[in-house]
């Protein structure tokens, strides 16, 4: 059999699983955010040599699309739209970012005002058409993006979620001038909504096929994207389920009731700084260290985040399966006994007392967002699964939870999985725990 | 203030602070999310049984004292008992508009058989509980709809039909109004639990030494923040241009005296109440100052009765500052509020220069829309946002509500969808903000084009005043309202105006841009 690849490729690390049927391979590798492909290549290095990866087949998953969106690393992309409405991004709703503060900052754009284009067509509020889509207009319009070098297009008319013909035909005309292109209308919400969809996706396009032509140089023929988005298998009547992936850089949540299931990523994360303001409050989050510069615990930034403090609490186990990187105790020190003096704490209780905020934090935003929790099984997987399912399960009052005996891989495993067999049951061997206490002899204290 | 105001120096737990002001924060949030989802937009508090701030959210603090004020004045009237719900949308009992409905429930402890423990509040807004009568400019409260004081609605299980009835009489619909009211007793009521609950979880003692702890926090980091201004006297003064019926121009006074600790507002000197609708009630002034103050302070602070223990308002009975019945309050919300911002920005100037960006726009460029057809009527109140001004770092921002509200506008597709009209082009008004060294931001230019036959009432301020620039930067244009009529191409402009418009008429706004900051550096002459 030949070798089936999962990876994650994220930006602070790479995870992958690999199997040729016989053997099954986990590996791991830092990574950078401006240098994805090139972090995942070097993983590949710690399968056997036999390896071929021409015959090997892919299944990924990258933050690629959320860098990309967050760094504003797009490619030049125009944005079309009905003629008096050029300046639709830039106006949005008309709010501040902020409530408070003197100067409402400017929120800066993927598209700037420069390569945003009005076309002279108008479709009515009940989707009728009031001035059609003229033909010599859309060669006047395709001299301005050659002009402008664009590679990707967004368009987005008004009220085209009601007729989408005039976005279609223009569509056509862009495609068969070779742009990417990417209509507003598939997606939901009024014009800034779909505008803004529109555009974040017609600007990563080109990147993301780079990305993907960057993988074939490696010499992969076969590759196919995990998506993230939730399964919509009903949960059982009265019941709902929840499935947290818990990795250093990212908690995410799949939750399904009996009316719908959603899938996000939380924005409390291990990533989050935790501090304390002149005013003697402390805080987890809402800034956040990214990859960029990384955690203290990994030799690199300065400022405490959560991950941090379990590195400090000893729970962080990354040597085994992680050799190249080394924790360092004594930088978190350095850190937290200062913070730790102001509270009047010693460092052991100091960051126990965050780290107790930090889940009571992030229980409170998964029930915000789920709405009320019905659950009384929750799955953990992911590299934190076995040290954060337990005290997250306890804010969330939940009753049992399970994580997976490979719990770091559970999801690149899970889809491994699903490919081979084509069923999406994740019934590998799990650990239980029940009220708090793990099957098998094993205790998590927290 | 000397020394670091440490929460731990208190003895207090810092960790059981932040605990509970996230839960805090977690019931409010979910107090708004499960009214939005069901379509109603809310401002919510949390009060303590003295009526004293705990905890508040929504996009507009103009709203903000007006849940202490109309909880005041509740208790004063109404012995409230378990599960009884008060309404008022009373501005002359602290309320802000009487388009706004403020609900007010107890919290009831369970150790001890009903007893108070809270007041849980909820502010529901429906424009289309404001008269739409509009054969002539407001000039009294009465003309802007049905006051109602505060009042029991239920008896603690159904509601009161008469106050449906009066609040509908001008044409909304009872059953929207008993579904939004119903939302919002429901909503009160899930907070109230999760309140006692809360309570229940941390006892009694422990969570009532740290609320009082969030609200010394509070005061702290609000008088941090405001310490930054040197001791003195700073004044200065900024105008309405009219009132809409009495063209002269209204006067907003403002003298800020700091010595230590103390931080004082007056606007002794503000013209008087006017007869047009431009008179902001204590409630809208203090929470115009709240924002101004609060925006100093960089931490994200709970917003309680501490924070704005950090300062005093004297705001003389019977100016427009703080107007008396029957003095005409609409837009005094949407307009003269942001003048109080604009002058407060000057005062400020003075006692540190350099610190404050040149003036916003400064207005909401209020227009109300009346449809009246077959199919039936329909209200609409539009704003607009403006350009803002320019700071020492920052180019000013293009149309956007620069200051106070934070409601996101309705969309284009959503006003077509809605209304019998057509946008005909909605863009950054280019150039419109004041050049300087750092540029003001643009205004917003915006056309309608009319179905059907309407009436609209325009209330935006700032059309022939401008929002000055500051260190040599050039002031930002003034904002513009043109109605093109269809059949005779003439164009009707003026400040402040009521017209019928014709089937085919276009109404074009174009808002005002923000001031420029210091001088423009001219290019050398070859």
């Amino acid at each position: 059999m030949s070798w089936q690849i999962a990876a994650d490729i994220r930006e602070m690390f790479v995870d992958i699983v690999a199997t040729d049927g016989s053997q099954t391979i986990f590996g791991r590798n830092v990574n950078r955010k401006d240098q994805l492909i090139s972090g995942f290549a070097e993983a590949l290095s710690l399968l056997p040599p036999d390896f071929k990866v021409s015959e090997a087949s892919l299944l990924f998953k990258t933050d690629y699309d959320k860098i990309a969106l967050r760094e504003h690393w797009g490619s030049h992309t125009a944005f079309l739209t009905t003629e008096g409405f050029e300046n639709l991004l830039e106006i949005g709703d008309q709010t501040r970012a902020n409530l408070f503060g003197l100067s409402a900052e400017k929120v800066p754009q993927l598209i700037s005002r420069d390569f945003s284009f009005g076309v002279t067509e108008r479709t009515r509020a009940d989707g009728s058409v009031e001035v059609g889509l003229d033909e010599k207009e859309i060669d006047f319009v395709l001299s301005k993006l050659e002009i402008a070098e664009v590679k990707s297009v967004a368009v987005c008319f008004l009220h085209s979620n009601k007729n989408p013909e005039h976005e279609n035909q223009l569509a056509n005309k862009l495609k068969e001038k070779g742009y990417e292109v990417v209509c507003s209308h598939p997606y939901p919400g009024d014009e800034r909504a779909r505008a803004q969809k529109a555009c974040s996706m017609a600007f990563v396009l080109p990147g993301e096929k780079a990305f993907l032509e960057e993988l074939q140089k490696i010499g992969f023929t076969k590759t196919s994207l995990i998506q993230n988005e939730a399964k919509s298998e009903g949960a059982q009547k009265g019941n709902s389920s929840m499935t947290i992936e818990f990795l250093e850089d990212r908690i995410c949540v799949r939750h399904s009731s009996e009316r719908s299931t959603s899938y996000f990523e939380t924005r409390i994360s291990p990533l989050n700084e935790v501090s304390i303001d002149e005013g003697g409050l402390v805080h987890v989050g809402p800034g956040r260290i990214e990859s960029e510069p990384g955690p203290v615990a990994f030799g690199k930034g300065i400022n405490l985040s959560v991950l941090d403090l379990i590195a400090f609490s000893g729970k962080l186990k990354i040597g085994g399966v992680f050799p190249r990187l080394k924790v360092d105790l004594n930088r978190v020190s350095k850190q937290l006994v200062p913070l730790a003096k102001q509270l009047q704490l010693d460092p052991e209780t100091c960051a126990k007392k965050y780290l107790v905020l930090f889940y009571e934090k992030l229980a409170s935003e998964i029930i915000g967002r789920v709405g009320s929790l019905n659950t009384t099984h929750l799955e953990g997987l992911g590299w934190l699964a076995l040290i954060m399912a337990n005290p997250l399960a306890k804010n969330l009052g939940v009753r049992k939870l399970t994580v997976p005996s490979q719990s770091g891989w559970g999801t690149l495993l899970a889809a491994l999985k699903a490919k081979s067999t084509g069923n999406t049951s994740q019934s590998w061997g799990s650990l239980e725990f029940e009220n708090g206490s793990l099957s098998e002899g094993k205790t998590l204290d927290f | 203030m000397k020394g670091r105001p440490l929460i731990s120096k208190s003895g207090a737990d810092p960790f059981q602070i932040a605990s509970l002001r996230g839960r805090l924060d977690d019931l409010l949030l979910g107090f708004r999310s499960f009214a939005l989802d069901k379509g109603v937009e809310v401002h919510a508090a949390l009060l303590d049984i003295k009526g004293d701030l705990i905890n508040v959210a929504g996009p507009n603090p103009l709203h903000y004292p007006a849940f202490e004020a109309c909880v005041k004045a509740a208790k004063k009237y109404i012995q409230l008992k378990h599960g009884e719900t008060i309404i008022t949308n009373d501005p002359y009992s602290g309320n802000t508009r009487l388009c706004d409905l403020m609900l007010i429930q107890g919290a009831y402890g369970k150790s001890q058989a009903n007893e108070l423990r809270y007041y849980v509040a909820v502010q529901i807004t429906f424009e289309g509980l404001l008269n739409k009568d509009l054969s002539k400019i407001f000039t009294s409260v009465e003309d802007e709809g049905y006051r109602i004081p505060p009042s029991l609605l239920d008896d603690g299980s159904r509601i009161n039909s008469e106050i449906v009835k009066y609040l509908c009489q001008k044409g909304m619909n009872a059953d929207q109004i008993t579904s939004a009211l119903e939302v919002g007793r429901e909503t009160l009521r899930k907070v109230g639990h999760g309140l006692i609950a809360l309570e229940q979880s941390l006892g009694r003692e422990k969570i009532s030494k740290n609320l009082e702890e969030l609200k010394k926090y509070s005061e702290a980091m609000m008088r941090r923040a405001l310490h930054e201004i040197p001791d003195g006297e700073y004044s200065a003064h900024d105008v309405l241009e009219n009132d809409g019926v009495d063209k002269l121009p209204v006067r907003i006074q403002c003298q800020l005296t700091v010595h230590g600790e103390n931080i004082l507002l007056s606007f002794s000197g503000s013209t008087k109440q006017v007869k047009g609708p431009f008179n902001c009630n204590h409630t809208q002034t203090l929470g115009a100052c709240f924002w101004f103050l609060r925006s100093l302070v960089k931490a994200d602070i709970p917003i309680n009765a501490g924070a704005f223990k950090a300062f005093s308002i004297e705001a003389p009975d019977g100016t427009v500052v703080n107007a008396k019945y029957p003095a005409p309050l609409l837009g005094g919300y949407y307009e003269t509020s942001k003048r109080i911002v604009d002058t407060l920005c000057l005062v400020l100037n003075k006692a540190l220069p350099s610190h404050f960006p040149a003036q916003n726009g400064g207005s909401s460029n209020i227009a109300l829309f009346l449809f009246e057809s077959s199919a039936g009527t329909k209200f609409l109140v539009d704003t607009l946002g403006c350009g803002t001004g320019a700071s020492k770092y920052f180019n000013g921002r293009d149309c956007v509500h620069g200051e106070l509200h934070n409601t996101p506008a309705r969309s284009v597709e959503a006003l077509e969808t809605e209304f019998p009209l057509q946008v005909t082009h909605s863009g950054i008004r280019e150039s419109s903000g004041g050049d300087g060294k750092l540029n003001g931001g643009n205004g917003l230019t915006r056309g309608y084009r009319f179905l059907e036959p309407i009436r609209v009432m325009m209330l935006s301020d700032r059309k022939n005043t401008k929002a000055r620039g500051l260190y040599g930067g050039v002031s930002g244009l003034n904002g513009e309202s043109m109605l093109v009529r269809h059949a005779d191409k003439k164009k009707i402009q003026n400040e402040k105006w009521l017209s019928d418009v014709d089937k085919g008429d276009t109404l074009i706004i174009n808002t005002p841009g923000g001031g420029g900051w210091g001088k423009k550096e001219e290019p050398e002459k070859e």
